[in-house]
């Protein structure tokens, strides 16, 4: 290598070694699939890792407008087969340039505000950086500012939409996200708006012209509906369980579960009916006070230190030694947090108090699907009322953690229950954590497709063990359509379980049941 | 044969003019094969024809065009992503007006650094050209464009019981284009033959902008085969904007084996013996003991890690037959010592098999950062000792080698594996390199084109044939291309032929130019 190479390169070169660009990941990548562009594929992607990984390239906001593109599904691992950890190398590119901001921020105002004024947008909207990031042998200008990318390349139809700005995405990784007690306020806000007179207000007065109808698009109103559209329900409480709940019946197993930010508030009935399940099968279940979020968004958007500090408190909070317990697994049944916390060790590696206590949680985690599957031996698991099944493949079950077989073998033992698979039900629907606020426009054309491939099967129900697919899938269900149900797994097997096929309240009566929130209405 | 003579030499002096005014540009001393032309002005007016987004220059960009499947790189100096035979025409005009080089890529997957801008110039990217334009099923045909990933023909009319027979094992990915401009094969070409035998007709655009319709809807359209000769041009004649092809239907049933031998010699023993008891199987693939270590841990196919060498064999065609076909290939494994033969329980167990035979040369990655793979065939009753003297070549340099190839056709790949950034280690890749395919002509072989010749092989064109051959193709190419603009330096003998460069430039030098390799 004729340069000195990136400082930090060491830690990811043997990963780029395995690289030789045979272009197999390309087809499997969704954000290739909608732009057909090379720095928008795992290849591409990798390509300019390696450039600036080599001190070819410097990294600045064109670079991390294509490393904050990828959607983080890691479909490019399950086809590479050369075994290229791709996701180590997107997560060091994104800590490298920080958290998102500046490049999306841009690409995705900039359209807004051309479209207000009724021209493109003038002026060079990433700064004068470009000329002298030009790596030697390159030629240095960077192209006219009009190529400057405010618009999509080959976007169709959906209205642009602001992404979320990059103080915000940082003030929730830094100061939000740590703290459960802020995560439940913040909720709790949310829940307070999502149901209140001045949301009603905003939604007649600024999101609809005067005859009701929708904003034109590409305004920021346009952009503010489609957010306030995605605005999910909230159920009347938050999960808030004791700390140990025993078998119910002869205790067979330990277990401990993450609550999860999102899983804890957005889905507290889901959580209550894992807890249900979990102790139906004869496990005691724990669930620490002390654990935190499991820092899987930090960790994808370029904040690794705040991902650590947080495994360090869930890694003690679960810790056999400490008031927990020896546990037989630890559960989770939010497939991005599953994956984050299964790669604790690799995370807390460099750290030599904390490396080998790490590697050992790892290597405890399941997620709660492949548990069940385990443990449940009855050949069928109750009974729902006929419907017509297919299951999404969350992203970081089937790709991150290679959890396909378990969830489906479970639906296909309740009875009445139809499953039919859908064509590609390992893509991303363009959730991905934050991706859908941060890059609005990508993540609505996957959501149409995916929309689509769902209509295919005919089915009325779509089971997706994740809570950012079901959040994705429900809105994509009232924007495109087909009008479908869309479930937590464990919802499912837990009314499967109940045995009515009436939706009876999951975790009844077990002593489960959280308590109520506080704004209840 | 004189016109022939006349054109050839014309066709030197314009290169030699060529090559003498880029090194003039570039400084005497200058080694850089950099074809000048007026990049900004260029690049306002290709913008003026395809809009801001789909003509790019950032450092971003060019890097990620820099390579393909090959060990080269160099940098463009713009890409285009046109989406049209119309913009692909204006392109290719507004470049010849500036003397820019226009390099044609697909999905970049090419082994022969057939994309690999070594002039620099405009990369005229397909990807964007994606769309199938036309099916008939009656006719059995599709006209598609050239940028249509190969398996999405398939996937798109598998429903209907047909596919499209040319299967490289890069098929997920490259491009019905990339596979025109190198007539490549596929695992299924033992039967079905190579692309040339699927393609129709074709709509391309030649280096003066110009469109023609080359062929028809019919095999054995009258005039000049224009289709056959553009065919394995590796887009040195011009670029192909729209593909006829034929489409094949389903056979009633699939019989997959998988047969396990000791020694890479007894498994081309055995291919030798199949071929002559008559049977003509589908398929007949071999993976040897170095790739077996790659691939296995990464598909699972159950291929066992101890073994020396694995052949994959497929029956097609009615079921009725199988069975006796079946027992001839037991017989002739049995003979040659195999430690045991399975049949394919299911369709997924199948793919997994052909999985750990496509995704062979990735998974090479797992071995070592690089790999240089060779593409010649030889006779089949010859595979055995080839296979054993290969090996002994790459032990003399000190170097490991993975075969994995077509050994139904006799269609070796021995990849030579690896590292680049080794001082010294690529020279002696190439001079191995360069002693395999010695060694194939020898016996009675060829350079197969199945993977072009890019600029990693087209100085092997002196080797296998005489002058007045060579002289006979670059008249051609002169015909098509004066101006030596559509993809220079490709596939015919040139001086920018990578074992030229690489044996005489120091690493820095190439790295100066942007030309890594
Ligand atoms: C893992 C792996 C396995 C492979 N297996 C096989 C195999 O089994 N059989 C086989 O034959 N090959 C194989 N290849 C080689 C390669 O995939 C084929 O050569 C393929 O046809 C290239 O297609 P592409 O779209 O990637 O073309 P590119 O690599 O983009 O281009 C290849 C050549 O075609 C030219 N070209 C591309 N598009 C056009 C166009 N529209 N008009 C004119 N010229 C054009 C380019 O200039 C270049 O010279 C393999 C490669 C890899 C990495
Ligand atoms: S990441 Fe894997 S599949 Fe993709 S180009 Fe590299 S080696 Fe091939
Ligand atoms: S993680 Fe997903 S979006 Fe990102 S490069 Fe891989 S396949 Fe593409």
């Amino acid at each position: 290598m004729s340069t000195a190479g990136h400082p930090d390169a060491s830690a990811i070169a043997g990963i780029l070694d395995k690289c030789v660009h045979c272009g197999f990941c390309l087809s499997a990548c969704p954000t290739y699939d909608l732009l057909r562009e090379e720095p928008d594929s795992p290849r591409g992607r990798i390509a300019l890792i390696a450039a600036v990984a080599e001190g070819r390239l410097e990294p600045g906001d064109r670079f991390a407008l294509h490393m904050y593109r990828c959607v983080g599904c890691l479909a490019c691992e399950t086809a590479c087969p050369a075994g290229v950890e791709y996701g180590r190398l997107v997560e060091w590119a994104r800590a490298l340039v920080g958290p998102p901001g500046g490049a999306a921020l841009v690409e995705a105002v900039a359209p807004a505000l051309a479209a207000r004024a009724g021209s493109r947008a003038e002026g060079r909207a990433e700064g004068p950086g470009d000329q002298a990031q030009a790596p030697a042998g390159i030629p240095a200008e960077g192209g006219t500012m009009d190529d400057r990318e405010t618009a999509l390349p080959g976007r169709v139809g959906a209205a642009p939409a602001p992404s979320l700005p990059g103080w915000a995405v940082q003030a929730a990784l830094r100061h939000v996200l740590p703290h459960p007690g802020r995560v439940r306020a913040a909720a709790a806000l949310a829940r307070w708006f999502s149901r209140s007179w001045l949301r009603r207000q905003i939604q007649q007065g600024l999101l609809a012209g005067p005859g009701g109808e929708p904003p034109a698009p590409g305004t920021i109103a346009a952009s503010l509906a489609r957010v306030d559209a995605m605005l999910p329900e909230f159920p009347g409480r938050f999960f808030d369980p004791p700390e140990v709940l025993p078998a119910l019946g002869p205790r067979r197993y330990r277990v401990g579960l993450l609550s999860g930010c999102v899983m804890g508030t957005l889905f507290a009935p889901s959580n209550e009916a894992t807890v249900t399940l979990l102790r139906r099968a004869g496990c005691e279940v724990v669930i620490p006070r002390a654990q935190t979020c499991c820092g899987a968004l930090n960790v994808h958007n370029g904040d690794p230190e705040g991902a650590r500090a947080m495994a360090r408190r869930n890694i003690q909070a679960f810790h056999p030694d400490g008031p927990c317990g020896p546990l037989d697994a630890v559960l989770v049944n939010a497939a991005g947090c599953g994956a984050a916390m299964k790669e604790y060790g690799h995370l807390l590696a460099g750290d030599p108090e904390w490396a080998e206590a790490a590697a050992a949680f790892a290597a405890r985690v399941r997620d709660v699907t492949e548990f069940l599957d385990e443990v449940l031996p009855e050949t069928t698991l109750g009974r729902i009322e006929p419907c017509r099944a297919t299951y999404q493949d969350p992203c970081h079950l089937a790709h991150g953690q290679g959890v396909r077989s378990a969830p489906r073998r479970l639906l296909a033992r309740i009875e009445g229950l139809e499953l039919v698979e859908m064509p590609g039900s390992d893509r991303c629907c363009g959730s991905a954590g934050i991706y859908n606020l941060v890059q609005p426009e990508i993540s609505e054309r996957m959501l149409a497709a995916k929309m689509q491939a769902v209509a295919s099967t005919g089915a009325d129900l779509v089971v997706a063990p994740n809570p950012g697919c079901i959040l994705q899938l429900r809105y994509g269900a009232q924007r495109y359509g087909p009008p479908v149900r869309v479930e937590h797994l464990v919802d499912v097997l837990a009314r499967a379980l109940e045995g009515s096929g009436a939706a009876a309240g999951p975790g009844a009566g077990d002593g489960s049941r959280s308590r109520e929130g506080p704004s209840h209405g | 044969m004189a016109d022939v003579a006349d054109l050839a030499d014309r066709a030197d002096k314009a290169h030699s003019a060529h090559i003498a005014g880029r090194a003039g540009a570039a400084g005497a001393a200058d080694p850089a094969f950099r074809v000048p032309f007026d990049r900004a002005g260029l690049q306002r007016e290709l913008q003026a024809v395809l809009g801001p987004e789909r003509v790019r220059s950032y450092p971003e960009d060019l890097i990620a065009y820099e390579n393909d499947g090959s060990v080269f790189r160099a940098l463009p100096d713009l890409v285009v992503f046109p989406t049209s035979t119309e913009e692909v025409a204006s392109v290719v005009r507004v470049c010849r007006r500036y003397g820019a080089p226009v390099i044609p890529r697909g999905a970049g997957t090419g082994l022969a650094g057939g994309t690999i801008p070594v002039t620099g110039g405009v990369l005229l990217v397909t990807a964007k050209m994606n769309r199938i334009l036309h099916v008939d099923l009656e006719s059995r045909i599709a006209v598609v464009q050239p940028g249509l990933v190969n398996i999405d023909l398939t996937r798109a009319v598998m429903g209907q019981g047909y596919f499209y027979a040319p299967d490289p094992s890069s098929q997920l990915a490259c491009s019905i284009g990339g596979n025109v401009a190198n007539n490549s094969g596929g695992v299924h070409t033992l039967s079905y033959g190579v692309t040339t035998n699927h393609v129709l007709g074709l709509t391309a655009v030649l280096p003066d902008g110009e469109v023609v319709r080359l062929g028809a809807a019919a095999p054995d359209a009258p005039g000049l085969d224009l289709v056959g000769l553009f065919v394995g041009s590796e887009g040195t004649l011009g670029i192909v904007t729209e593909v006829v092809v034929r489409l094949m239907r389903r056979r009633e049933a699939v019989r997959t084996f998988l047969a396990v031998f000791e020694s890479v010699r007894a498994a081309g023993q055995t291919v030798s013996d199949i071929i002559a008891s008559g049977l003509v199987p589908q398929a007949l693939e071999m993976i040897d003991d170095v790739t077996i270590q790659a691939v296995e841990p990464a598909v699972g196919a159950g291929i066992p890690m101890d073994c020396g060498a694995a052949l994959l064999i497929e029956l097609e065609g009615l079921a009725d037959g199988f069975d006796a076909q079946e027992a001839v290939i037991r017989r002739v494994c049995a003979a040659n010592g195999a430690r045991w033969v399975r049949v394919a329980e299911d369709p997924a167990d199948r793919d997994r098999l052909w999985a750990a035979r496509k995704g062979a040369f990735g998974a090479l990655g797992r071995l070592a950062p690089n790999y240089l793979v060779q593409d010649a065939v030889v006779p089949r009753s010859r595979l055995p000792e080839v296979l054993d003297e290969i090996r002994a070549i790459a032990a003399r340099y000190g170097l490991q080698v993975a075969n994995v190839f077509h050994a139904g056709d006799g269609n070796l790949h021995p990849n030579l594996l690896f590292d680049v950034r080794k001082p010294g280690e690529i020279q002696r890749v190439l001079a191995a390199g360069e002693e395999i395919v010695r060694l194939c002509i020898d016996a009675g072989g060829t350079i197969s084109g199945e993977h072009g010749l890019g600029i990693e092989k087209n100085a092997y064109l002196e080797w296998l044939f005489s002058p007045e051959t060579l002289d006979v193709m670059k008249a051609v190419k002169t015909a098509f291309d004066p101006e030596r603009l559509m993809n220079p330096e490709k596939l015919l003998p040139s001086p920018v032929s990578c074992s030229e460069f690489t044996a005489k430039m120091a690493p820095e030098v190439l790295a100066e130019m942007g030309l890594w390799v």
